[in-house]
């Protein structure tokens, strides 16, 4: 796709690759290189890297962030496979929860700042590694002699630096196989509950299987069943629990009473301790921790 | 009969191109009456505080000796009180540790690779190393340190000033396009690329330097690139000369093995850990979340600066104001410390770049929460500009990026993804002073898939055709087999190969014609400095002049989102009907007049909804274009307002130089076609022009879901086709409408001829 193919909707010219000037070889500048020893579809200069053509970009028209192809992407595998939308949200309430204990309740006796995060500026995010340093140095080997002095005194730090990083990584993997017990753990519990919304997922499921002719046609008739199932499955959570994923726009909305506030977190911590007590090894739950919802 | 002959043929002679002649016309002048290029006078000094110390030969411990001496070694003077203390400063920094390493390799090679990790020193303290060892003022030579940016240039020199205890402009200068801050004291220069690249045109050998470091060259910009492919042919005629490529990353094996494998050395930074955050899912509006991140750090985190990464001037500013007004609120309403909030970004003003140095303000209240400063940047600070005291790191993962597609002969800045590259350096930048937190704006998924690992050189998604141009200058014929370090793509060369010859600057040959020649001491676009070199022809030179100055600065209007009416309306009182052009040279007699002047320049701009920063830089582009332009004797003129013809002939000189970026109305359809290239286009709804012309030239194509041509003004066929016959060539053009329509105007001017002809 040439720059000019934008996957917005947009108009074409009569030729937006321009090939009537690009297969035309009696210009100037083809013929001139030519005459200086290149060939059609070869490269220039001195290497045999050398690109033949310009570099393609997508065009961005919004501000959308980061991701958006991925999260359309996403959204649509859950169409396919109903269990993605639950571990979804699962996710985001793991999020919430994983974080070390000490900052759960930390964060929680700052009521203040729930009441900031929760007002109109509230931003999750979730804990990804450490960065130690912007040289990735345990990768990347040093060629010059002459800097071995240097790489001495380097690998001094780098090994420090790799330790750390390998206690990161193991932290990691353990964290990763504790997640996923829990995970699994998590599971079952909710199982019971979203068992029934399961099983007809999974009958759709088959059912789009068997229907793939019919898919797109199906498709958006399950977008809107799946929007009307995510609704009533969040009012459930909301239900549920305080946690529940709050909409942008209720986010922006200006903070609640305080009074309001109290209540739910007394509620959400009560939760927090359910949680807990399902967790077995409080430690693990390292992942994430951030922010908390209202 | 004769003398009509004569006429005619110089008419036929001007038909081919006016630039063309009065650039011969230059040439010839110069020839008959050569100025004597006054070069600037090296200072020479006496070996002062260096004397017994041998060049090319020094110790770690012989500088260090020197810098805590009582003298300035330079400048003879006595070191300040603050000099010292920034010493201390100083020799903590990683780089310092390393002295005695780099200079036992500076001295046993020509090219050297540095890599040191961003803020370990590489740019303010590598190159004063060189000076100590170099020892320029006692040789009368320079050491330059280049630079990809403007602001990083201009902000590093007064920095190093400082280190050093000089003046800036002194010793210690930078010269940037359109600022020169350098004197005949000058040692030690830093600049950025493209005017290091500009004085090797005029001197292939850099015969004033001894040593040149290219500093940044992991960001692989277009100048850098071709610099290191002149630097490799240079040190082969030049064995005195001395290279430094440094580079904040790590892949620096590509650059040794550029430079024949040249020696590497690699300092780590010292770096605290940065913790890492993501979003759980896609954000909808990057800027949204960016400010409610920045203005929860506010609010929760402990004490410690935010740098948060945007794309643009316009986005920055909008986003400065925001996180302000509502940090404001912050502080009334949840009792929080206060908070300053810094812009910074390519076309800023000096003084405004080095605020962001300025400490975080205090809280004044006993006890209360710590005050905060958050800069909002380009990606300028991701390796250029090291800001200590920042903690915390918003990235939103994206950045303003040049692309070119040389089919349709469109060039733009674009906000696309980062790379993985940057948004670990990005990262980096939050662990300077203690361990930090960066938050990035996208999901750890988007982080694995969506980023590639490094960004495109710059030579890959860039015009040529200045670049053809200097190399070509720089005495380079064979393109083909220039030794890039990448390459650019056959097409992108052949579209600069063809403007240039259409444009005149090449013969058919492909050989520099003199207006080739004139042109490129322009630092201008190829086109605008051929239009400039024309315009005397047209009796509007200085009208040209003030064009192409505001064409070389950012938007002069001003379009805040709360008056946009307003300003608009307002800017209709400048509009020329026939075109964006004509309102600008407008804005700009009116930005000269007594009135405004009486108003205040500060307070008419206000007024008036324009940027008196661009305004201002204007004026003085301006004036530094009329040098260059009466060096080469091109005559300053101007065709009196009161004369009818006085925009016909503005306007005709932009035809000449703007002949190919051309659009013509679709008939019977909305919108235009570009001529040649036959693209859709649209003009942009922020033009002064009515629709209903049906030839206009126009300054930008603008890449968004809908193509735009921005900044147009409306012309005659007539002119085109007699202005540029060679691109007007109607046999070259594919059939359609903009061929019928021309074929047509080649009629009537031939009828028109005729008539003309049998009259006489
Ligand atoms: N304008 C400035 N004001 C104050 N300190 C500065 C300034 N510029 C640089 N520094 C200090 O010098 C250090 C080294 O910066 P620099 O030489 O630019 O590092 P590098 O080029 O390796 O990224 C920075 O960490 C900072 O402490
Ligand atoms: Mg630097």
């Amino acid at each position: 796709m040439g720059l000019a193919g934008v996957k917005v909707k947009q108009r074409f010219g009569l030729d937006p690759r321009n090939t009537s000037w690009s297969n035309n070889t009696d210009r100037f500048g083809h013929q001139y290189l030519e005459r200086m020893g290149w060939k059609q579809g070869k490269g220039l200069g001195l290497v045999d890297h050398a690109t033949t053509t310009h570099v393609k970009v997508h065009i961005k028209t919004d501000n959308s962030g980061l991701g958006s192809k991925l999260a359309k992407k996403t959204k649509k595998d859950e169409f396919d496979s109903g269990e993605c939308a639950g571990l979804d949200v699962f996710q985001r309430i793991l999020g919430r929860l994983n974080g070390n204990q000490d900052l759960v309740d930390r964060e929680l006796e700052r009521k203040r700042n729930d009441n900031i995060i929760n007002g109109k500026w509230g931003m999750h995010f979730v804990k990804g590694e450490v960065l130690e340093s912007t040289w990735n140095a345990g990768c990347k080997k040093l060629m010059a002699e002459e800097a071995k002095q240097t790489k001495r005194r380097a690998s001094e730090v780098d090994t420090d630096a790799r330790k750390k990083l390998k206690v990161i990584v193991k932290e990691k993997k353990d964290k990763k196989e504790k997640k996923d017990k829990k995970e699994k753990k998590e599971k079952k519990e909710k199982k019971d509950k979203t068992e029934k919304k399961e099983k007809k997922e999974k009958k759709e499921k088959k059912e789009k299987k068997e229907k793939i002719e019919k898919k797109d046609k199906k498709e958006k008739k399950d977008k809107k069943e799946k929007k009307e199932k995510k609704n009533k499955k969040d009012k459930k959570d909301s239900d549920k629990s305080p946690s529940a994923e709050v909409t942008r726009d209720e986010m922006l909305q200006p903070r609640t009473s305080t009074g309001q506030i109290a209540t739910r977190l007394s509620a959400r911590s009560k939760w927090i301790k359910q949680k807990r007590a399902s967790v077995m090894d409080a430690k693990a739950l390292n992942e994430i921790f951030m922010i908390t919802n209202n | 009969m004769a003398l009509e002959d004569k006429k005619k043929h110089k008419k036929q002679k001007l038909m081919d191109s006016k630039a063309e002649l009065v650039a011969e016309a230059a040439e010839e002048k110069m020839r008959q009456h050569p100025r004597e290029d006054t070069p600037q006078e090296m200072e020479i000094h006496d070996g002062g505080e260096f004397t017994g110390v041998e060049r090319y030969n020094t110790t770690a411990e012989i500088a260090q000796k020197l810098e805590s001496g009582n003298k300035n070694p330079f400048t003879g003077k006595s070191f300040s009180q603050k000099y010292f203390d920034i010493l201390t400063v100083r020799r903590d920094l990683p780089v310092h540790a390393q002295r005695d390493e780099f200079l036992r390799i500076f001295h046993s090679t020509q090219i050297m690779v540095f890599v040191g990790e961003t803020g370990s020193g590489k740019t303010t303290q590598i190159p004063q190393f060189v000076l100590y060892d170099d020892m320029p003022h006692l040789h009368g030579s320079l050491v330059a340190c280049t630079q990809p940016r403007r602001v990083a240039a201009m902000s590093v020199a007064k920095r190093v000033a400082e280190e050093m205890d000089v003046e800036l402009g002194g010793e210690v200068g930078y010269s940037v396009r359109f600022e020169n801050k350098t004197s005949s004291k000058t040692i030690l220069k830093y600049m950025t690329d493209g005017m290091l690249l500009r004085e090797a045109m005029e001197d292939h050998n850099l015969s004033r330097y001894s040593c040149i470091i290219l500093d940044e060259a992991h960001e692989r910009t277009l100048a850098t690139d071709i610099l290191m492919g002149l630097l490799k042919q240079v040190t082969l005629r030049r064995p005195d000369l001395k290279i430094i490529i440094m580079s904040a990353t790590l892949d620096a094996e590509k650059f040794q093995n550029y430079f024949n494998d040249a020696p590497l050395l690699a300092v780590p930074g010292r770096t605290h850990p940065v913790e890492i955050y993501y979003t759980p899912e896609h954000q909808k509006d990057y800027l949204d979340a960016a400010i409610r991140t920045v203005l929860q750090i506010h609010a929760t985190e402990d004490e410690g600066d935010v740098l948060l990464f945007l794309t643009g001037e316009e986005e920055i500013e909008d986003a400065c104001r925001k996180i302000q007004l509502e940090g404001d609120e912050l502080i009334r309403e949840q009792n929080c410390g206060p908070i300053k909030v810094y812009p910074l970004y390519g076309s800023l003003p000096p003084h405004q770049q080095q605020k962001i140095f300025e400490p975080a303000p205090q809280n004044h209240k006993q006890g209360g929460r710590p005050g905060r400063k958050v800069i909002v940047s380009t990606n300028i600070a991701e390796t250029s500009l090291t800001i200590d005291g920042v903690v915390f790191v918003v990235d939103p993962g994206f950045s303003k990026q040049k692309v070119y597609n040389p089919r349709i002969r469109v060039e733009s800045l674009l906000v696309s993804p980062i790379s993985k590259a940057s948004a670990q350096q990005r990262a980096g930048r939050a662990g300077r002073t203690r361990p930090g937190k960066c938050f990035r704006l996208y999901t750890e998924e988007a982080f694995k898939k969506e980023l590639i690992e490094q960004l495109y050189p710059e030579i890959l998604r860039s015009n040529l055709a200045s670049t053809v141009l200097e190399l070509k200058k720089l005495g380079i014929d064979d393109l083909v087999h220039f030794d890039f370090m990448d390459p650019p793509a056959p097409e992108t060369m052949m579209r600069a190969l063809e403007e240039l010859n259409y444009l005149q600057c090449l013969s058919d040959e492909g050989d520099l014609t003199p207006l080739g020649r004139l042109a490129s001491l322009f630092p201008l676009d190829p086109m605008l400095a051929v239009m400039l070199i024309g315009s005397p022809a047209f009796e509007c030179s200085e009208e040209i002049l003030t064009i192409v100055a505001l064409l070389s600065v950012p938007n002069v209007f001003v379009r805040p989102a709360s008056a946009r009416k307003r300003a608009d309306e307002i800017k209709m009182s400048f509009a020329h009907p026939d075109g964006d052009h004509l309102t600008l040279l407008n804005v700009y007699e009116a930005f000269n007049s007594d009135d405004a002047h009486n108003v205040g320049l500060h307070q008419w701009c206000r007024d008036n909804f324009l940027s008196y920063r661009s305004l201002t830089t204007a004026s003085s582009v301006r004036s530094q274009l009329r040098r260059i332009m009466e060096r080469h004797d091109i005559d300053l003129n101007s065709t009196d307002f009161e004369n009818p013809n006085y925009w016909d002939n503005v306007r005709k000189a932009l035809a000449a130089g703007f002949f190919m970026q051309v659009a013509k109305k679709k008939s019977g359809n909305k919108g235009f076609l570009t001529v040649k290239d036959n693209q859709d286009v649209l003009i942009h709804p922020l033009t002064v022009l009515s629709k209903e012309n049906e030839w206009v030239i126009y300054n930008e194509f603008v890449l968004t879901s809908k193509n735009y041509i921005r900044t147009v003004t409306n012309v005659r066929p007539e002119w085109l086709v007699e202005l540029a016959p060679k691109y007007y060539d109607l046999s070259h053009f594919a059939k359609g409408d903009v061929k019928l329509s021309l074929e047509r105007v080649v009629d009537r001017v031939d009828a028109m001829k005729r008539t003309k002809k049998s009259k006489n």
